[in-house]
């Protein structure tokens, strides 16, 4: 009874706190113990993060797992849409649009490999394993000198090792998916393990869904879908200083569709054949890799990383027609197969060291890459041969980028200068980009820092993609001689100020031009055009400009962070429109309500609160009525805006520690609670007085959802 | 690429997205409160006759006032000369009108409007070259079939096409009911309804529904506009059917009798890229609509207004004589 009013007092109370707009929670790590356990503890600026890096937040394990979770399967991507700075796009697509950027310009390094399919089922889910999750960096701005090839954001996952002493791991059961992680030592102290796997079983309930509905009928329809993802390490402590890890990372996605009907025909025999058409999809991602890391000295270190990623798609259609005539069964055939793959190959050196008022570090990076995009179709009739059509650009690149990092220490000022240099070769042309990178900050106070940086990005492969959500259709290509690479200039300034044990405020500005910035102006279609493909889009500029402002309150208890923005995104492609318009996902505010707290040892709760300006759409402002009808015209690209959006998701995690000390945990998380339907489209129509009516539409409503976890 | 069952993806979560929805009609602001002049004019060379379309448009507002087309002043030049232009129709809404003049390749033509209450619209335009084709022809059923053959230039471009088809009935007639023959010929000019297909599976129909071969009117006669497949093809190949009507010896009476004969022209012309998305816009409202695609604009290239001037390229076959029936 004790026990049952508590929880119901906390409930209320984190109720009420939510209603009152909760104080900010800071989400990030400041400390991994301070992660690790939510006990308060002092934090100085210059040791946070967001101190020493302007754009830059880190996230550990524990903090990801905290978040509330849609189905029960905490989601990295969606994490990081919560944050300052970060446009959300469509509702549940696990799209991440950074500092004005779109979907593709964001650089996902798994363990320092690259990923090119990063999200499942069209961006519901993302592919990065939290179990696995050790920590994650996300910057949006003052990006080091070591990275490169992508403009807006870098999200750089390391995943966990496995513990030297102990085997451990967790099981979990979501709604609709269940996650297994185990590790451990295989020799202690000198080799560990650590392999999870996640995995849906929405096939085993379409399947059963299907089965009911096909029986009894002549026709039979089924219908599929699963994902699989698999992280696999194996971590050998060779010396003290010397550390070598293989890692290994597959995810896929399997999607099924079949429609079958059985036909007979009386002739001069009764002739039976099967009629019908179906689909496979099947999509994802694959990285192995290497890496040593030697440590010198105690101030000056090595690394070395070999990788393979590929990023592919394959999607295979059929039909097959049954004509009856002159007594005569003729079976006519149509396949269809699309298929591309990005296969990447590379190799990364650095060199690290650290001097009194220095901290240097050097690196070459190569990488080559092969694109393969196919389009083939076959069709034919009865015995007759086949006909064969095919279509494929096989194309190949090759980037080497160095580059070279110096931390400078002067009294209070803090330099961050760095260099770094690519070469990119595709399609017989070359480029060579020199990328500065410049960051300045000044301890004001032992609790105040302010910090500027300056970076030139510079993005070399383009990602067709005809629509704007990740579909397995999308496909990588290089720069070519009609498709130049794409540049960015972002400049950045920040006020980091830590007031009290408790309290930290940040408060950051920029602005940022994007060059060369492709839009599909092709056909409407689900696959984007394999050889000519830079006729189908056009080239622009880009422009995004704001301020962030981030407050956060920790104690023991309660964690809670406020993120607000205030931003403007423009885009100018002039063969569209002649002058500079605003972005479909120019969400001009955006605020960001999170909270936890913790009930007890055994409780936790957890709330946010989801607002930003509505995304805009392009609405016709015009009509022509040649007494056939109006027909609309829009003259003005995104010229409207959807009604606000906003939600709020609360969870609940009990935990519970068993006779054998493991931990049960049972989370409880509903989606947005109060049921805002917020609209995901909208259709206009004319009127019969003239006016136009706008029409929205909104499809995600309550989602409860529940998962059990078990960690041994 | 025929893939209905992707097609029928995006139907099936468009369709999903307004069943299971929740559909709330909103208010919009009203953008823009005046009224412009929408103008299409396709001039081609070898052809006489150029037709200039204007439409009054009108502000999707609730509060906007509709303004008559009155006052309308038209220029067409050709090469800085101005052309007369005649009065096809008129209407408050909308007025056609024509002028007769010979346009040849090179020829730069540029058309202003201006009437009372709009503000005024131009744009210009030069007449391309027209394209080279190969023609056959043979009697399917109730239709002549017209099989269209391009090929490619090698320039790795895509090219947009159009076609029509003009078909003349000529009645001569023989009457003896004076005692001496008295001839007569009459020439009727037959609008032809188009078929056009694609049969290239490698851009005919597009997955979600989107056509690449479409008929429309375009100056005063049906077309069909159609595209090739830029770099990746050789050689196209476009199918047009027009109903056939044979050719008739008729006794109308004893001392009368009427010959029907049916003569076709097929013209061909090529199409500028910005004209072809204007007539054939291949975007899927829907999908639009959901913001999964990207803006469609639909000003096309008049300035201050909507609509489109852009010059064609001509060819054709020259006068053919009909197909005999099949026995």
């Amino acid at each position: 009874m004790d026990r049952q009013n508590l929880l119901m007092k906390g409930c209320l109370i984190l109720f009420n706190i939510s209603i009152l707009f909760l104080l900010p929670e800071c989400i990030f790590a400041q400390e991994i113990s301070r992660a690790d356990t939510l006990s308060a503890s002092l934090v100085t600026a210059d040791e946070r993060p967001a101190a020493k890096h302007t754009g830059l937040v880190r996230l550990d394990h524990t903090l990801l797992s905290q978040q509330p979770s849609l189905l029960g399967s905490p989601d990295v991507i969606k994490v990081l849409q919560n944050l300052s700075g970060v446009s959300s796009g469509m509702e549940l697509i696990s799209g991440l649009y950074v500092h004005g950027g779109d979907g593709s310009d964001n650089l996902f390094l798994l363990d320092g490999v690259p990923l090119y399919q990063v999200s499942h089922l069209a961006g519901l889910f993302s592919s990065f394993n939290t179990d696995v999750t050790k920590s994650l960096d996300f910057y949006k701005s003052g990006f080091p000198a070591h990275y490169g090839g992508r403009l807006s954001s870098v999200v750089d996952v390391t995943t966990s090792e496995g513990d030297k002493q102990n085997f451990g791991g967790s099981f979990s059961i979501g709604l609709i998916d269940g996650r297994i992680r185990f590790g451990g030592p295989i020799i202690k102290d000198r080799l560990t393990f650590d392999v999870a796997v996640r995995r849906t079983w929405l096939d085993a309930i379409l399947a059963s869904a299907f089965a009911i509905g096909n029986s009894g009928n002549d026709s039979k329809t089924n219908g599929s879908y699963s994902f699989l993802d698999a992280n696999a390490s194996v971590t050998y402590y060779a010396t003290p200083s010397d550390k070598v890890k293989v890692r290994f990372f597959g995810g896929t996605d399997w999607l099924r569709y079949s429609d079958r009907q059985l036909h007979k025909f009386y002739g001069t025999e009764i002739y039976e054949d099967e009629s019908g058409r179906g689909l496979k999809m099947k999509w994802g991602n694959i990285a192995v890799s290497s890496s040593w890391e030697h440590r010198i000295s105690s101030t000056s270190s090595l690394d070395a990383l070999v990788y393979f990623s590929r990023g592919y798609s394959d999607i295979s259609y059929n039909m097959r027609t049954l004509d009856f005539a002159d007594d005569v069964l003729t079976a006519a055939f149509e396949d269809d197969r699309t298929s591309s793959s990005t296969n990447s190959s590379g190799a990364k050196f650095g060199y690290m060291i650290e001097l009194p008022n220095n901290r240097i570090r050097t690196g070459l990076d190569y990488q080559h890459c092969r694109y393969a995009p196919l389009r083939q179709t076959s069709s034919g009739e009865g015995d007759s041969e086949a006909s064969v059509y095919t279509v494929s650009d096989f194309m190949s690149s090759d980037e080497v980028a160095a580059y070279v990092e110096d931390r400078m220490n002067y009294g209070p000022f803090t330099i961050d200068l760095g260099f770094r240099l690519n070469a990119f070769f595709a399609s017989g042309k070359k480029w060579l980009t020199p990328q500065p990178r410049l960051g300045v900050s000044c301890a004001l106070a032992p609790y105040m820092t302010l910090k500027a940086s300056y970076t030139y990005m510079v993005q070399y492969t383009h990602l067709l993609s005809p629509m704007f959500i990740d579909l397995p259709t999308n496909m990588w290509m290089p720069s070519t001689e009609k498709m130049n690479p794409l540049y960015s200039h972002q400049a950045a300034i920040g006020l980091y100020s830590h007031f009290s044990e408790h309290w930290h405020v940040d408060l950051e500005g920029y602005y940022k031009t994007m060059d060369n910035c492709a839009m599909y102006s092709g056909t409407t279609s689900l696959f984007p055009p394999i050889t000519d493909w830079e006729d189908s889009f056009t080239s622009g500029r880009g422009r995004a400009y704001g301020a962030e402002l981030e407050a956060g309150y920790t104690s023991e208890k309660i964690n809670a962070t406020l993120y607000y923005t205030l931003s403007w995104n423009k885009r100018l492609f002039e063969d569209m429109y002649p002058e500079w318009f605003f972005d479909r996902f120019d969400n001009r505010h955006k605020l960001t309500l999170m909270a936890s707290y913790r009930i007890g040892g055994n409780i936790d709760l957890t709330a946010s609160w989801n607002w930003h300006s509505g995304n805009r759409v392009t609405m016709p402002e015009q009509g022509v009525d040649e007494g056939e009808g109006v027909s609309l015209l829009f003259p003005k690209p995104y010229n409207a805006k959807m009604p606000d959006y906003h939600r709020l998701d609360l969870g609940c995690n009990f935990h519970k520690k068993t006779r054998r000390g493991n931990e049960r945990i049972w989370s409880v998380n509903i989606y947005n609670v109060y049921c805002r339907m917020n609209p995901i489209m909208m259709t206009f129509s004319h009127q019969e007085d003239g006016s136009i009516a706008a029409k929205t539409y909104s499809m995600v409503p309550i989602i409860p959802s529940f998962s059990y976890t078990i960690k041994f | 690429m025929k893939m209905y069952c992707l097609r029928y993806f995006s139907i099936l979560l468009i369709f999903a997205v307004h069943l299971t929805s929740c559909e709330r009609v909103i208010e919009m602001p009203c953008g823009d409160k005046a009224g412009r002049l929408y103008v299409e004019c396709f001039p081609a060379s070898g052809t006489d006759t150029t037709f200039v379309k204007i439409v009054a448009t009108k502000p999707l507002c609730k509060d906007a006032q509709f303004t008559a087309l009155t006052g309308l002043e038209v220029d067409f030049y050709v090469n800085g000369v101005p052309c007369r232009l005649e009065t096809c129709s008129t209407g408050a809404r909308k007025s056609v009108l024509y002028t007769v003049c010979q346009l040849t390749e090179g020829d730069e033509v540029s058309v202003s409007v201006a009437a009372d209450g709009y503000p005024s619209v131009s744009s210009r335009s030069v007449v391309p070259g027209g394209p080279s084709f190969g023609l056959e022809r043979e009697l399917l059923g109730n239709n002549i079939r017209h099989r269209l053959s391009f090929v490619s230039p090698g320039d790795g471009c895509k090219h947009y096409y159009g076609a029509k088809i003009h078909g003349t009935l000529t009645y001569n007639s023989v009457s003896w009911s004076s005692g001496a023959p008295e001839y007569a010929v009459t020439e009727i000019p037959r609008d032809l309804p188009l078929e056009a297909y694609n049969p290239s599976v490698s851009f005919g129909d597009d997955i979600v529904g989107m056509k690449t071969i479409v008929t429309r009117d375009v100056n005063g006669g049906m077309m069909a506009i159609f595209e090739d497949g830029g770099a990746q093809y050789d050689k196209l190949d476009v199918f047009i059917d027009v109903p056939y009507l044979s050719d008739r010896y008729d006794f109308t009476s004893l001392t009368d009798t009427v010959v029907r004969r049916c003569h076709y022209n097929v013209e061909v012309f090529s199409i500028a890229p910005e004209a072809y998305r204007f007539l054939n816009p291949q975007i899927n409202y829907s999908l639009l609509a959901a913001g999964l695609v990207p803006p469609f604009m639909s000003s096309g290239n008049i300035d201050g207004g909507y609509g489109m001037l852009s010059c064609m390229g001509r060819s054709d076959s020259g006068l053919l004589k009909n197909l005999d029936p099949i026995p």
